[in-house]
C-alpha cells in the first residue's frame, strides 16, 4: 500500500524530530531497524536533515556554541573540565570537538587539550576503542607528529587528550599566507613547500609502518610551527569515527566541507541514489546506516586510501584552491571523488613534474597511486631538490602536452588548445577504462566512448569557467556551449554527468546576467567566441591553436590552415570558401583547391586582433571587426574593401547584416551597438544610462514608444521622460513625478497618458501632449495606478489600480478632458488593463488570478475568464484584435484567447514575469522578469528567437518599436536598451557546436597533428 | 578600488543575510537576490562613499545598505507608509544574523578560502529552500532557519504534526534533487 507506505515514513521522520526537538535525540541505530522496509527512505532522510541543520543550526538566534569564541568558560555541551588542567582560552573547533589552549597544573606546562564533543562516540564501547587508539597512537615518537601526552575520560564521561602545544598555524593558514605574502609562487617558496609535505608524507609513512591510517588527512589537520616545521596531528581519531555505528551529531559544516575535500573516492559510496549511504554521509551522521556493501567498501581503506589526501594538499599547495570546490554538490551528485581536474587548466605556470606527482596521488583507482607515503615523499624531495623525478605522466597525454605547447605557448592556452588537454586528459582515463572494456560487450564501449567525450566537454567547460588573473571571466559563454556538448554526449541513462551539466550551465545563466554586469558598469553578456563553424554542407572547422582543421564526415581534410597567431573566430562562406580571423592582425580567406588543399586567397588587414566576421546573406559582402576598433566591409570576389573604414571606439566584438543585407549592426566591446547603413554610414547609440544624469537609481517602469517611431516615453521612479529613438541618450524629463508605473500613447501621438503610485499609497493619473504640457492631472485615486490603456480610437483612457487589498478599474472621458476619471468597478485590486484592437473589450487582470472580459461600450462581462494564477501583472493586446499576452508571477507568458478562454503557447521566465509585448505583425512576443532577461518568442511555436538579452537587475518594461525592428527593454538597473530584434543576427554557435560535438568524442594524435574520431571510432581502438 | 572578487564576494554575504532575514511575510513576495542586487547597486554607485577600508567597514556599510533596500521594499508592500519600529527591527535583525554569519565563518581560524567555501555552501543551500514549492518552504525555513520544533510549525501552519514531518521529509528530497541538478529543467 503506497499510501500507506507514505503515512509510516511521515509518522517516522515525525517521531524522529520530535524527539530531537525535545533534546533526546533518538538512536538512529535503533531507530532505522525498527522500520527495516523504509530504510532507504529514511536513510536519506537523516542524511539531508543532518546536512542541511549542520549548515543552519549555527546561525540561529539559539545557537551560540560557535559563535562565542572567546568563551571563557566551557561550552554548554562540554560541562566538565579534566581534573588536573586549567582552561587558558579556546582556540579552535570541529567536527570532533574543541581544541582548548590549557595548563596542566601539576606538570606547570600548557597543553592542547582536545575534548570530544559529546554524542561523537556513542556507547562505552566506542569510548573505549577510542581510548585504545589514541594510546597507541600516543606511543609514536616522530619529529612531525604531534606528540599525544595523554588519554582520558572526564568525570563525566567525556573523552579528551592532550598534546604537545604548538606555537604556529594550521597549514591551510600557512598555505593562504604564502600565497598571500606570494612567498609560495617563488621557485624557492614553492620548494620549501613541497620539502614540507615530503616531510608531512614521512610522518604518514611512520604511521602506516604501525598499522594505522589517519583517514582524514586535511591542511586543518596539520600545524606549522613558527619554525616551519609540520605536525600532523589527529591519528587514530579519524579510524574511530569511522567505523562508529550509531553516532550523534557530527553536523558542524565547516568540518564536512573540510573533511568531504580531502575523502578519496573509495571513501565515498558509489551508488548514491539507492539509499544506501556513503561514508562522507557517515560525517554527517549517518554512517549509522550502512548496508553490508558499504561495510565492506571500508575493508578497501589502505594506506593508498592517505596517499589520495595528500595528493588533494598537494593539489591546493600547487593551485590554490580545493580540489573539491564545491563539495556539498558533488556529494548530492555522486560525483564526489570523480575526474580529477586538469592543474594547469586551473593554474597554468604548474611545473609539470608536480602536476604528474599530484596526479598520480589522486588516480582513482587506489592500485594507480604511489605504492607508498614513503615513495611520494621520495618523490617531492626529488623535485625539490632538483633531481629528475620518475613519475611520468602516461605517454599519450604527454604527447598532447608536447603539442600544445609547441604552438602558442603554455601560458596562451586558447579555448580550442584547451580542447586537446581535456583529451589528454580523458587519455588518461581511457587507459585504465581500456583494460575494463575488454571484458564489456562492443556496444558497451561505444556508451563508454560517449561518456569520455562527455567527461572531457565537461573538463574544458570547467577550465573556461575559471576566472582569469585580472579577475576577469570572458569564457563564460564558452563554458556554456561546453557544458552543452557534454550534456549532448552523455548518454541519457548518464543520470549524473547530465545532472553535472545542466546544474552547471543553470549556474552560468545566473552569472552570465548578474555579477558580470555589477561590475563591468556598462552590462552586457559577454560574446561568444565559436570554437568551430559549420558549412552546412558536411564541413565542419575546428581552430586549434595557430592552425584551423577542416573535417568532412567527422575526418579531416587538407592540410592544417597555418596562422601565425592564434585564430579566434572561423566563418564558412556560402560558396564554401573558408574566413578565419585572429591575432595575427587580419582575417584571411581561404579556397579549397581541386588538389585537396586549402589555399590562401587573401588577407584582409586590421591593425589587431580580429575577433568578428560576419557576410550577407547573399554572400556577396564581409564584414570584419578588429580590436583596432575598426570594422570594415570587404566584397566576396575582390576582397577589397567597400567604403570607408569604420571608426568605433574600443573593440568589435561581433559584426551583423540584418537579413535585407542593406544595413550592418556592429557590436563593441562596451556593449555599444551601431547601426551602419552601408551607402551612409550614419549612425546610432544603443544605451542611455539614466542613472547618470538622473543621479540617482531610477528604476525604469514602463516603456511606450511614439506610434510614429520617432520617440520612447520611458515611467520612472522619478519622472516620465521621453527619449529619442535614434539616439537615446538624447532625452528630456516631460513630467516630474514619483513612481511613474505605466504609460500610454494615443493612436496617433497627440497626447499621452502616465499613471502611478503617489505619497500614503494613492495613485496619480496624469495626461500631457506632445510638447510636454499637461492637460490632466488628478491626484488622489484611493489606490496606485498599476496600468492604463488608451482605446483603438483615443477617446478613453482605462485605468487600473491596486494595492494588494483593494482596487478597480477607472475610465477617463479623453473628449472632456477636465473631468476627473470615474470607477467602472470597485473592489478587487487589478494589475493589469488592455483594450482588444478592434476596441471592442477592455480585458482586467485581477488579484486573485483572474482575467476578465468587459464590453468597452456596454461594460458588461463579455467573452470567457480566463484564469491565470497567481496573478497577471501585464497585459498587452495582439493585433489580432482577439487575443492578448498576459505575464505572470509565475514567470509563465502566455497568449490567451478572449472569446474561448484557451491560451497557446505558453514560455517561462525563470521568476516573476513583469513586463510583455507582442510585435506590430504579431509574430513576436517579447517579454521580461525577475531573471534580468528580455526574451523574445516565436508568437506561433514555443521557440525562444535568439538568445535572451541581458539586464543587471529585473526588467521591469519592454517594447516593440512600431517597426517591429527593435526591442526596447527597461530595469531596475536605471538603464533603458535597444537592440535589434533577434532574427536578425546570424551567428548560433551552440547550434554548430552541437553538430560538431556530435560527430567527434575524442582527437588523437597522427604524427603531430590531431585525429578526431567520432563515438564509434574511438570506441573500437 | 575593488574588484569583481570583492563584488561577488559581497554579493555571497549580503545573499545569506538576506535569505536569513527576510522578512516571512515578505518572503513571499520577493526574492532575496532581487534585494541584494539592488543593494548591491546602489553599494556600486556609491562606491566613493564608502568612508572604511576595512572588510569589516565595508560589510557594516553595505549592511547598512541591504537594511534600507529591504525595509524599502517591505514599505512598497506593507499598507503603512512609515513604520519605523519595522524598520529598526530590520536593521536589527540584520546586525545579530550578521554577528552570528561572521563568527560562524570565522570559526576555527580558517583562512578566507575556506570561509568563502562555507559561505558558497550556505548559498546554494538558502537558494534551494526558495525554490521548494510553498508548503515545504515555510516548512523548511521554520524548522531550520528558525529552529522551531516540529509541533510549532503544526499550529502555525494548521497542520498535524505527522502532515509537517511529511513536508519536512519531502522538503529534504527536494533540496536533495534540488542540489543534484541545478535548475536548468526549470
Amino acid at each position: 500500500m503506497a499510501d500507506d507506505r507514505e503515512t509510516r515514513l511521515d509518522r517516522a521522520c515525525t517521531d524522529f524530530m520530535r524527539a530531537t526537538d525535545a533534546g533526546r535525540p533518538p538512536d538512529r541505530a535503533a531507530w532505522l531497524t525498527a522500520h527495516p522496509d523504509l530504510t532507504a527512505e529514511l536513510s536519506d532522510f537523516l542524511a539531508g536533515y543532518g546536512a542541511v541543520e549542520g549548515l543552519l543550526a549555527p546561525l540561529r538566534d539559539d545557537a551560540n556554541a560557535t559563535v562565542d569564541r572567546q568563551a571563557t568558560v566551557a561550552d554548554p555541551e562540554m560541562p566538565t573540565f579534566p581534573e588536573g588542567y586549567e582552561l587558558i582560552e579556546r582556540l579552535a573547533s570541529g567536527g570532533m570537538g574543541v581544541v582548548y589552549r590549557a595548563r596542566q597544573v601539576e606538570l606547570k606546562r600548557e597543553v592542547a587539550l582536545k575534548m570530544i564533543r559529546a554524542g561523537v562516540l556513542a556507547g562505552d564501547s566506542a569510548v573505549q576503542r577510542f581510548r585504545m587508539e589514541a594510546e597507541a597512537a600516543a606511543g609514536f615518537k616522530h619529529p612531525h607528529i604531534v606528540p599525544v601526552y595523554a588519554v582520558g575520560v572526564t568525570a563525566s564521561g567525556q573523552p579528551f587528550f592532550s598534546m604537545e602545544l604548538i606555537d604556529g598555524s594550521t597549514l591551510s593558514k600557512w598555505l593562504d599566507d604564502g600565497r598571500t605574502s606570494g612567498r609560495l609562487c617563488t621557485e624557492a617558496g614553492l620548494r620549501e613547500a613541497v620539502r614540507l609535505l615530503a616531510a608531512v608524507s614521512r610522518a604518514v609513512h611512520y604511521a602506516h609502518q604501525r598499522g594505522f591510517l589517519h583517514r582524514d588527512l586535511k591542511p586543518a589537520n596539520v600545524l606549522v610551527d613558527t619554525a616551519g616545521v609540520p605536525h600532523v596531528t589527529d591519528f587514530g581519531l579519524a579510524k574511530r569515527i569511522g567505523d562508529r555505528p550509531g553516532d550523534g551529531q557530527l553536523t558542524e559544516s565547516g568540518e564536512l566541507v573540510r573533511t568531504l575535500a580531502y575523502l578519496a573516492p573509495e571513501q565515498i559510496g558509489e551508488r548514491p541514489n539507492d539509499g544506501a549511504l556513503t561514508e562522507a554521509g557517515g560525517v554527517v551522521g549517518t554512517l549509522a546506516y550502512m548496508g553490508p556493501e558499504q561495510a565492506r567498501g571500508a575493508d578497501r581503506l589502505t594506506t593508498a586510501t592517505d596517499v589520495y589526501a595528500l595528493g588533494a594538499i598537494l593539489f591546493l599547495t600547487l593551485t590554490g584552491r580545493p580540489l573539491r570546490p564545491e563539495p556539498l554538490r558533488e556529494l548530492m551528485a555522486g560525483t564526489l571523488g570523480r575526474t580529477p581536474p586538469s592543474l594547469r587548466s586551473i593554474a597554468p605556470a604548474v611545473d609539470r613534474d608536480l602536476e604528474a606527482i599530484c596526479l598520480k596521488c589522486l588516480a582513482e583507482e587506489p592500485a594507480g597511486r604511489f605504492g607508498s607515503a614513503e615513495a611520494l615523499a621520495d618523490e617531492l624531495d626529488r623535485w625539490a631538490a632538483g633531481q629528475p623525478i620518475r613519475t611520468r605522466p602516461p605517454r599519450l597525454a604527454r604527447r598532447v602536452w608536447l603539442w600544445v605547447r609547441r604552438r602558442p605557448g603554455p601560458a596562451a592556452l586558447t579555448a580550442a588548445s584547451v580542447i586537446l588537454v581535456a583529451v589528454g586528459v580523458g587519455l588518461v582515463t581511457w587507459k585504465w577504462r581500456d583494460e575494463l572494456a575488454a571484458k564489456e560487450v562492443a556496444q558497451d564501449k561505444e556508451r563508454k566512448a560517449q561518456i569520455e567525450g562527455s567527461r572531457s566537454a565537461a573538463v574544458v567547460a570547467r577550465s573556461l569557467m575559471e576566472p582569469e588573473a585580472d579577475g576577469d571571466n570572458r569564457e563564460l559563454g564558452n563554458a556554456a556551449l561546453w557544458w552543452v556538448r557534454s550534456f549532448e554526449l552523455a548518454p541519457v541513462s548518464e543520470v549524473e554527468f547530465r545532472a553535472t551539466a545542466r546544474a552547471n550551465l543553470a549556474a552560468l545563466a545566473d552569472r552570465l546576467h548578474t555579477l558580470q554586469t555589477v561590475r563591468a558598469g556598462t552590462p552586457f553578456p559577454p560574446s561568444v567566441v565559436p570554437v568551430g563553424a559549420d558549412s552546412g554542407d558536411g564541413r565542419t572547422a575546428v581552430i586549434g591553436g595557430h592552425s584551423v582543421r577542416v573535417l568532412e564526415g567527422g575526418r579531416l581534410v587538407g592540410k592544417p590552415l597555418e596562422h601565425s597567431d592564434l585564430v579566434r573566430v572561423v566563418v564558412f562562406l556560402p560558396d564554401g570558401r573558408l574566413l578565419t580571423g585572429g591575432d595575427d592582425h587580419g582575417a584571411r580567406v581561404w579556397t579549397y583547391t581541386p588538389e585537396n588543399r586549402w589555399e590562401q586567397a587573401a588577407k584582409l588587414d586590421h591593425q589587431e586582433y580580429v575577433r568578428a566576421i560576419a557576410f550577407s546573406p547573399d554572400g556577396r559582402l564581409v564584414a570584419t571587426g578588429g580590436a583596432d576598433g575598426a570594422a570594415q566591409v570587404w566584397d566576396t570576389v575582390s576582397f577589397r574593401r567597400v567604403g570607408q573604414l569604420l571608426p568605433h571606439t574600443g573593440w568589435v566584438e561581433r559584426v551583423a547584416f540584418t537579413a535585407d543585407g542593406t544595413e550592418l549592426t556592429t557590436t563593441t566591446a562596451d556593449g555599444t551597438e551601431r547601426v551602419w547603413a552601408l551607402s551612409a554610414a550614419a549612425r546610432y547609440d544603443r544605451v542611455v544610462s539614466l542613472k547618470a544624469d538622473a543621479k540617482t537609481n531610477a528604476d525604469v517602469f514602463t516603456l511606450a514608444p511614439t506610434p510614429d517611431g520617432r520617440a520612447v516615453y520611458a515611467g520612472t521612479e522619478i519622472g516620465v521622460y521621453r527619449m529619442s529613438a535614434t539616439d537615446p541618450a538624447n532625452s528630456e524629463k516631460v513630467l516630474p513625478v514619483v513612481k511613474a508605473w505605466s504609460v500610454a500613447v494615443h493612436p496617433r501621438g497627440d497626447w499621452v497618458a502616465a499613471g502611478g503610485q503617489a505619497k500614503e499609497d494613492t495613485g496619480w493619473y496624469a495626461a500631457f501632449d506632445s510638447q510636454g504640457k499637461v492637460i490632466a492631472r488628478f491626484d488622489n485615486l484611493p489606490q496606485p495606478v498599476r496600468a492604463v490603456a488608451v482605446s483603438p480610437d483615443g477617446s478613453r483612457v482605462f485605468i487600473a489600480t491596486a494595492t494588494t487589498e483593494k482596487g478597480g478599474i477607472w475610465v477617463w472621458d479623453a473628449t472632456n478632458r477636465g473631468n476627473e476619471p470615474k470607477p467602472l468597478e470597485e473592489g478587487l485590486p487589478t494589475w493589469g488593463v488592455t483594450i482588444t484592437r478592434n476596441g471592442r473589450r477592455y480585458v482586467v487582470s485581477e488579484g486573485d488570478g483572474l482575467i476578465r472580459s468587459w464590453d468597452t461600450d456596454s461594460r458588461q462581462p463579455t467573452g470567457a475568464t480566463i484564469r491565470h494564477p497567481p496573478r497577471a501583472v501585464a497585459l498587452t493586446a495582439h493585433p489580432d484584435g482577439r487575443r492578448i499576452a498576459a505575464a505572470g508571477t509565475d514567470g509563465l507568458v502566455r497568449l490567451w484567447d478572449t472569446d474561448s478562454g484557451q491560451s497557446g503557447t505558453v514560455w517561462e521566465h525563470r521568476g516573476a514575469a513583469w513586463a510583455v509585448a507582442v510585435s506590430p505583425d504579431g509574430n513576436r512576443v517579447v517579454s521580461g522578469g525577475r531573471d534580468r532577461c528580455v526574451r523574445v518568442w516565436d508568437a506561433n511555436s514555443e521557440r525562444a528567437v535568439g538568445p535572451p538579452l541581458g539586464h543587471a537587475a529585473v526588467v521591469w518594461a519592454v517594447a516593440f518599436s512600431p517597426d517591429g525592428r527593435w526591442v526596447w527593454s527597461g530595469s531596475e538597473d536605471g538603464t533603458v536598451r535597444r537592440r535589434l530584434s533577434p532574427p536578425t543576427t546570424i551567428d548560433v554557435p551552440d547550434d554548430r557546436l552541437r553538430r560538431w560535438a556530435e560527430r567527434t568524442t575524442g582527437l588523437t594524435l597522427d604524427g603531430d597533428r590531431p585525429r578526431p574520431h567520432t563515438p564509434a571510432e574511438w570506441a573500437s581502438r | 578600488m575593488t574588484d569583481s572578487s570583492d563584488w561577488e564576494a559581497d554579493r555571497g554575504y549580503l545573499l545569506v543575510l538576506a535569505r536569513l532575514r527576510l522578512p516571512g511575510w515578505l518572503r513571499a513576495k520577493v526574492e532575496a537576490s532581487d534585494v541584494v542586487q539592488q543593494a548591491l547597486l546602489k553599494a556600486h554607485a556609491r562606491a566613493g562613499q564608502l568612508r572604511a577600508n576595512t572588510a569589516e567597514g565595508r560589510r557594516a556599510w553595505l549592511r547598512q545598505i541591504l537594511a534600507n533596500v529591504i525595509a524599502d521594499t517591505a514599505r512598497r508592500f506593507s499598507a503603512d507608509a512609515r513604520d519605523a519600529d519595522r524598520d529598526q527591527a530590520i536593521r536589527h535583525a540584520l546586525d545579530e544574523s550578521s554577528a552570528r554569519l561572521e563568527a560562524y565563518l570565522a570559526a576555527d581560524q580558517s583562512p578566507p578560502s575556506e570561509r568563502m567555501n562555507r559561505l558558497d555552501e550556505l548559498l546554494k543551500l538558502t537558494a534551494a529552500i526558495a525554490r521548494l514549492p510553498p508548503d515545504q518552504r515555510t516548512a523548511v525555513e521554520l524548522k531550520h532557519l528558525e529552529g522551531w520544533p516540529v509541533d510549532r510549525i503544526a499550529v502555525e501552519m494548521g497542520k498535524s504534526a505527522e502532515a509537517v514531518g511529511g513536508l519536512l521529509r519531502r522538503g529534504m528530497a527536494t533540496l536533495r534533487t534540488d542540489l543534484t541538478e541545478g535548475s536548468a529543467d526549470g
